[in-house]
């Protein structure tokens, strides 16, 4: 068995599905990388980034006996790289309180001597220096995902939970609920961020108004995490690396200034909007159409007129 | 029921130069997602007796965060001293600091310690996790849904795809909530009462994080695969883009809302997607 | 239900609560002081300069503490049209000395100070909270209601500084006859320039600052506009008639925009980044147009009570606002210890201090200031005329002063009877 490398990637796997971020996060590694959970097999096999792949398969994924189990087998390396993926920001705390190591969260890099962060909602880049052994997680989006390489044969690492260490208990994994599925299978969405919504004023509003006009235009409606953690959309409706990864061929960004995490979960949209006052957000960068305007002003614009549209049949 | 939620004090509104990367910042309180886990933790102690206590790890003006949850409902508060300016030093990693500072202030392990999935400083969601882990308790992170199952919890939490997770929660467990769910309003009188209760606070001494450096954050350049034509020629074409028709990005404005509509619209009618105006045009 | 009981209620954590309730805790009176931002200041809007020295009474050495941006040490009179400027530009040392003149500070910082001494000496302060409504019983007012659970507050003394357009001042029916109801409507913005290029182009030094009072700048609608500095954000704004602005069809955005294009204000502004955008009334009315200032059981302060001082050179709200709100919390905490229902000690003190003084000997500038004349025809005369004198027309010989001015009045359609009859208005207005 080869010996681990200084920079690996954990990767948790549930029923070998693979989570977002894990080609990137293996990739930033060199391709080598840790598949911990359940189905960890088959998931190999999806692997794109991967050159050598160690496999522990486990009854179940559970952060407080994953963390314990693996901490020993992890002793060695002094890079360990998780995806910010649900499980992987679950685990990579654990990890690190575990192996008495710090945690630096929401890297967009990472190499064995130097990370870099992602701060302030992402307008932040914070470097450091490396010099002891750490734990890191990867913004999944912030790297993209290189050309496939050939990968060897799994090398299976034996892995024993404990268990004497407290874990919450899975009741169920509900697939996602169709208003999820409509957002993800979208073709068009039109996405509304802080921007939208006049300070002050309530969003709910601006988040029906939004609705009707993608409605007018065959679209669907999505947002930002502003906008979700205001209440005034569901958490459904959240598009990004924590919430829904959707691939529309249309993006219309209404006041979105375009931060990783959000655009993270946008995948590749063949035509993207953006109306903001800021010409030069990241947002309005990337846009094939940037419109410098008031996106509730424009908003309100649209409604009148695809309504009175629709109106009149 | 012990119940403990967790409000941060940190700056709401956080600058960054887009020049020189100076961080200035506004505004100190607890945001969306603090204020949600203080309602499920007042929540969840109505229906099934339990204590809430607040904590804040923050400067004694912090304690106008446990003001506000005292009003709401919460039984107990406590502040534990630390004074954060918003140093870059902090900001790389303060979760496991904060766990910490928490802990100081937990005589017993409670049942169940309700936190924000982030706060809007520190912003890694990491605190809860580190908490889990220095209580030895089971945890959830960024839950968006909590329910009762007789004398348990279930937290619904997201999963990659729009799935979810329902986890049953032993105790001790910390869960991490996100926002949306409002905080109740507070009663005249119980704000009143609020701000004549004296709030005990804990000392606390922090360790300071890594040397760091810190800029303006640009995107990280993509990696392109390489071209894959076989003649030099051709690769050069590829790379460079040569050829390859496709419209460039335009940046149009400032406009007015009208405008700004035409421009939306003539765009989307360029690129093919019909509208309804349009339709409805056609049909008469 | 419970009702909570207090000897007075303030509402409103403007500049007028905040000393209205600071009286009060000082004179050992019991206050709450309501106010339904989360914070005092968070959405309150001005332009930028407070006049201190109303401070002196309460607070010794306030210049100390206050959380000023600058100091005004620079103040500009600046006539414009289109194409012309006309300057009087006044600077002092002295007035960067303590008890020094007019400040600069933000609303969200001085209010929450100003607040905060309230509440040092006792007054209790709750945010985010509405008065929604007064209570009542036979015509005397007894309380308010919030939109709080269980949020009745008994009072003896309901003091209204909710600002301009107070919704309980209307509903005890304090209210100025409507055809004397004048408001103008203020908007302005705030522009970030780095510190450094702040001193340079200002020619300022430290903590000093300047104010640019300006008129001729609001295309013709009665108003006139304003320009003034912090530490590193600038605050410009226009201050525009209601019906003028119907009556042009113009938005006040338009107007501002064009003001700050304006070839004399534009230098100042380059490359400055818009941070905030607002817009609010003024009660600019002055002294014709105040209600009542108070019923049985209730008084009203500040805008409110339409206090504010805005007369072409002078905007002056803040201390006003402090004056009234000082004296309405005497007179209440005066009524409160004699166990008497009378308020009109607040009338009185107005009147003996600067409040009612000042709007007395002011009451016909707003009228004169907003004159059509001085509005559209004096700004153009004036930089006119300017530019005739400073004209070099050789090898034609100077015309006399006398022979310009008469010939620039009459171009401008102003007889000097008119004008004549505006200097004496002017002088007995202002002088
Ligand atoms: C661990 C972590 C996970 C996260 N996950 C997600 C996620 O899954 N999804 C997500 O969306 N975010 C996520 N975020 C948050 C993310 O970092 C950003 O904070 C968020 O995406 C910003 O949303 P926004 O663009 O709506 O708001 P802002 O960044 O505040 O941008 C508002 C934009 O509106 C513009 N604007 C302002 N006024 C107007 C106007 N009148 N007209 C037009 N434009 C205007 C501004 O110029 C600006 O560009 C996450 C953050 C962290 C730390
Ligand atoms: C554009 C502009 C520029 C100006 N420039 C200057 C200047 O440079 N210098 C100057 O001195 N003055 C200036 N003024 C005038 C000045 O702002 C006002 O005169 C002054 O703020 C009046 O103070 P106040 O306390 O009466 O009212 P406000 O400052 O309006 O305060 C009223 C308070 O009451 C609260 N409130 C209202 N209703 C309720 C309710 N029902 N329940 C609870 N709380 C409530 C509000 O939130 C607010 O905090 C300017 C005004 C404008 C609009
Ligand atoms: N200073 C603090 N005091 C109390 N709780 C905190 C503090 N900082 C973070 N937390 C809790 O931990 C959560 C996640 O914060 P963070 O790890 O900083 O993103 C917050 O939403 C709070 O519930």
């Amino acid at each position: 068995m080869t010996e681990l490398p200084e920079v690996l990637a954990v990767v948790v796997v549930r029923d070998a599905a693979l989570p977002s971020g894990a080609d990137e996060a293996i990739a930033e590694c060199g391709g080598a990388v840790l598949l911990v959970g359940t189905g960890t097999r088959a998931a190999a096999g999806e692997l794109t980034a991967a050159r050598t792949v160690w496999t522990s398969e486990v009854p179940r994924v559970a952060p407080g006996a994953l963390a314990a189990a693996l901490a020993p087998v992890l002793d060695s390396v002094p890079v360990v790289l998780l995806p910010a993926s649900p499980d992987g920001r679950d685990l990579a705390a654990r990890l690190a309180f575990q192996m008495d190591r710090r945690l630096f969260a929401g890297a967009t890099s990472c190499t064995s001597t130097h990370v870099e962060l992602s701060r302030v909602d992402d307008q932040l880049a914070v470097e450091v220096q490396l010099k002891s052994p750490v734990v890191v997680t990867l913004q999944p989006g912030a790297r993209g995902v290189p050309e496939p390489v050939p990968s060897s044969e799994p090398v299976e690492l034996p892995l024993e939970l404990p268990d004497d260490v407290l874990d919450a208990e899975t009741v169920q994994v509900l697939a996602p609920d169709p208003e999820t599925v409509e957002l993800t299978e979208a073709d068009r969405i039109l996405g509304a961020g802080a921007g939208l919504v006049r300070p002050g004023e309530d969003g709910t509003t601006a988040m029906r108004t939004l609705t009707e006009v993608a409605a007018a235009l065959g679209a669907s409606a999505g947002a930002t995490r502003v906008i979700t953690d205001a209440g005034w959309a569901g958490h459904d409706r959240q598009i990004g690396t924590t919430g829904v990864v959707v691939d529309p061929d249309l993006y219309v960004a209404f006041g979105i200034s375009g931060a990783s995490q959000h655009v993270g979960g946008l995948g590749r949209p063949e035509h993207v909007i953006s109306v903001n006052t800021d010409p030069s957000c990241p947002m309005t960068a990337m846009a094939d159409l940037g419109i410098i305007a008031d996106a509730p002003a424009v908003l309100d614009e649209l409604a009148r007129r695809l309504n009175g549209a629709a109106d009149e049949r | 029921m012990q119940i403990v939620a967790a409000l941060s004090w940190s700056w709401q509104r956080t600058q960054v130069d887009p020049l020189t990367g100076a961080v200035t910042a506004e505004h100190r309180g607890s945001n969306a997602a603090e204020l949600a886990a203080l309602e499920h933790a007042l929540r969840l102690a109505e229906e099934l007796d339990g204590h809430v206590l607040a904590v804040t790890v923050g400067p004694p003006e912090a304690d106008e965060v446990l003001r506000t949850a005292l009003a709401a409902g919460a039984h107990e508060a406590i502040r534990v001293e630390c004074d954060g300016s918003p140093d870059p030093r902090l900001l790389a990693s303060n979760g496991a600091e904060t766990a910490r500072a928490i802990a100081t202030a937990l005589s017993t392990t409670p049942d169940l310690v309700l936190c924000g999935d982030r706060s809007s400083d520190g912003a890694t969601g990491t605190t809860p996790a580190f908490l889990a882990a220095r209580l030895g308790a089971a945890q959830a992170l960024g839950a968006v849904r909590l329910e009762t199952e007789g004398s348990k919890v279930l937290a619904h939490r997201r999963l990659d795809g729009g799935s979810r997770e329902v986890l049953r929660l032993p105790a001790p467990a910390v869960v991490s909530v996100e926002g949306g769910t409002r905080l109740r309003r507070a009663s005249l009188p119980a704000v009143l009462a609020a701000q004549n209760t004296a709030i005990p606070s804990v000392p606390f001494e922090t360790q300071p994080g890594p040397a760091v450096s810190t800029r303006p954050r640009r995107p990280r350049p993509r990696e392109l695969p390489p071209p894959a034509a076989p003649a030099a020629h051709d690769r050069i074409l590829e790379l460079t883009g040569a050829l390859v028709e496709r419209t460039p990005p335009t940046i149009v404005g400032p406009l007015s809302a009208s405008e700004a509509a035409d421009a939306l619209l003539e765009y989307l009618q360029r690129h093919g997607y019909s509208t309804v105006q349009r339709e409805a045009a056609e049909q008469s | 239900m419970s009702v909570e009981r207090v000897d007075a209620v303030v509402v409103g954590a403007g500049p007028a609560g905040s000393a209205a309730a600071l009286e009060l805790a000082r004179a050992g009176r019991s206050v709450i002081l309501l106010e339904r931002g989360p914070f005092p200041g968070a959405k309150n809007v001005y332009g930028g300069v407070v006049y201190g020295r109303v401070l002196d009474e309460v607070l010794p050495n306030w210049w100390e503490e206050v959380p000023v941006q600058r100091w005004v040490t620079r103040r500009s009179t600046m006539v414009l049209t289109d194409t012309q400027a006309l300057t009087v530009d006044f600077r002092t040392q002295d007035w960067g000395r303590a008890p020094h003149n007019g400040m600069t500070t933000y609303r969200a910082d001085f209010d929450s100070w100003l607040a905060g001494k309230a509440v040092a000496a006792g007054a209790q302060l709750v945010t985010s909270t509405v008065a929604t409504e007064l209570l009542r019983e036979g015509g005397r007012v007894v309380g308010v209601r919030t939109d709080r659970p269980d949020g009745d507050i008994r009072a003896d003394v309901v003091i209204a500084c909710d600002g301009v357009n107070s919704f309980l001042a209307k509903q005890a029916g304090l209210l100025p006859t409507a055809d004397a109801q004048h408001h103008t409507l203020g908007v302005k913005e705030t522009l970030a320039l780095p510190r450094r290029a702040i001193d340079e182009r200002f020619g300022l030094r430290g903590d000093d600052g300047a104010d640019f009072e300006v008129l001729g700048c609001t295309g013709g609608i009665p108003g006139g506009g304003f320009l003034y500095t912090n530490r590193d954000t600038i605050s410009i704004g226009v201050v525009l008639s209601l019906t003028g602005l119907a009556e042009a069809g113009r938005r006040p955005e338009d107007v501002l925009a064009d003001f700050k294009s304006h070839p004399a204000i534009a230098p100042y502004l380059r490359g400055a980044e818009l941070k905030e955008y607002s817009a609010h009334m003024i009660p600019e009315g002055g002294y014709r147009s105040m209600p009542p200032l108070s019923t049985d059981g209730m008084l009203v302060a500040g805008d409110a009570a339409a206090m504010c001082l805005a007369a072409g050179i002078w905007l002056e709200g803040v201390n006003f606002a402090i004056g009234s709100g000082l004296a309405a919390g005497r007179a209440a905490a005066e009524a409160i210890a004699t166990g008497s229902r009378d308020l009109s000690g607040y009338r009185r003190r107005l009147r003996d201090n600067f409040v009612l003084t000042d709007h007395e000997n002011l009451q016909r500038a707003p009228h004169l200031v907003l004159s059509e004349r001085v509005q559209r025809q004096y700004p153009k005369l004036l930089c006119d005329l300017a530019q005739e004198v400073f004209t070099v027309r050789n090898p034609e010989p100077k015309p006399g002063l006398r022979k310009l001015f008469r010939r620039t009045a009459a171009r401008h359609g102003i007889r000097l009877r008119e004008l004549a009859a505006d200097a004496w208005a002017g002088f007995r207005t202002f002088g």
